[in-house]
């Protein structure tokens, strides 16, 4: 039986060292918000407001899910080519980790989206959107909530619309036009 | 003594499992391949929507007992034909039948299934297409693994735009 303890031991050892190597994204995210090579932005859910005034309990209760968003991006030029494979492998790392369940990847030659979550089926608190490029860069969008629920969420979707004056919207459409 | 090699069983099952799927993973890493995986996590959310109307309940039916879909496409003749000895021999490793095979100008479509042990339901879906039509000369594998019911599956392979997914209506009728 000693060797069973060992065995559970060893198995124990390898679990909470597992735990403590794997930097959050939020770490992430947080520690390259201060990276001048990152384009990052934080959006309120505020951003995004009813089209009608009354919104049924239901829509304004999926509304009231979402917290905010946060997006990270990594422009690829001439000179970043390294620091984009490091980022690249490193993010990858970070998701990988078991607690993201993953909904979606689809990859082509040069590119590839990974759509992850956290929380359970019906109460999302985190989806996660990880794309990379090549020859453009890559991009994290998350988007954080509490207990968002996925057959709400589509229907929401119908019902709102983003503020598009908004200082966070124009910088994140100026991102977007750049890297086109 | 018996709790560790029960252990060990365990584990090796498990290894065995994951190598067993792992004859399209090597695909899916290669540059020159487009791949789509859905994983079981994406049916569950999906389950979840849609409403209440008896095709909606028909289409959460089937989805509800589906693992993975995956969908890998090339226009390299290279790798084509790797796939198509990968293909050839998990056929035979994992004792596939075939269902149906269509042959359509210059294209050519097949599908095998795993069985189990009720008339509709099979384990894994297979299908393997060599699109000579167009001028980009496609192979595709499309992988969709779990409980799936025949008579249904057609649904998702239209709303998911499946290439070749078409020709899966057909079972229906037989």
């Amino acid at each position: 039986m000693k060797i069973l303890k060992f065995i559970i031991a060893i198995f124990l050892l390898i679990g909470v060292s597992n735990c403590e190597s794997f930097k959050s994204l939020q770490e992430y995210i947080v520690e390259k918000q201060q990276d001048n090579e990152f384009i990052s932005i934080d959006i309120p859910a505020s951003i995004l407001t009813l089209k009608e005034e009354n919104g049924s309990e239901e829509t304004l209760k999926a509304l009231k899910s979402i917290k905010k968003f946060n997006f990270l991006g990594l422009q690829l030029t001439t000179e970043n080519k390294d620091i984009y494979a490091v980022e690249k492998q490193q993010i990858k790392e970070i998701l990988s980790n078991k607690k993201f369940k993953e909904i979606l990847r689809v990859k082509t030659g040069h590119s590839e989206v990974t759509v992850k979550y956290l929380g359970e089926e019906n109460n999302i608190d985190e989806v996660v959107f990880f794309g990379a490029d090549n020859e453009k860069g890559l991009a994290i969008v998350r988007v954080l909530g509490e207990n968002m629920n996925p057959s709400q969420m589509v229907q929401l979707l119908n019902k709102i619309n983003i503020d598009k004056d908004s200082n966070q919207f124009k910088s994140l459409h100026t991102i977007f036009d750049k890297i086109k | 003594m018996k709790n560790i090699i029960a252990i060990i069983l365990f584990l090796a099952g498990t290894l065995y499992v994951s190598a067993q799927t792992s004859i399209f993973n090597k695909f899916e890493d290669l540059n020159e391949v487009t791949s789509v995986v859905v994983t079981q996590e994406m049916f569950k959310l999906m389950k979840n929507m849609g409403g209440k109307t008896p095709e909606a309940k028909e289409y959460q039916d089937l989805i509800s007992g589906l693992s993975e879909l995956k969908v890998l496409v090339t226009e390299n003749s290279k790798i084509a034909a790797d796939m198509q000895t990968s293909f050839n021999s998990y056929i035979s490793s994992s004792k596939l039948t075939e269902l149906m095979r269509i042959k359509d100008k210059g294209s050519t479509v097949s599908f095998y299934i795993k069985k189990s042990s009720k008339e509709d339901i099979v384990y894994e879906l297979v299908m393997f297409a060599n699109d000579g039509n167009s001028a980009k000369k496609q192979t595709i594998i499309m992988s969709l693994t779990g409980n799936i019911d025949l008579n249904k599956v057609y649904r998702l392979t239209e709303q998911m735009n499946i290439p070749g997914g078409e020709h899966l209506k057909n079972t229906k009728k037989q």
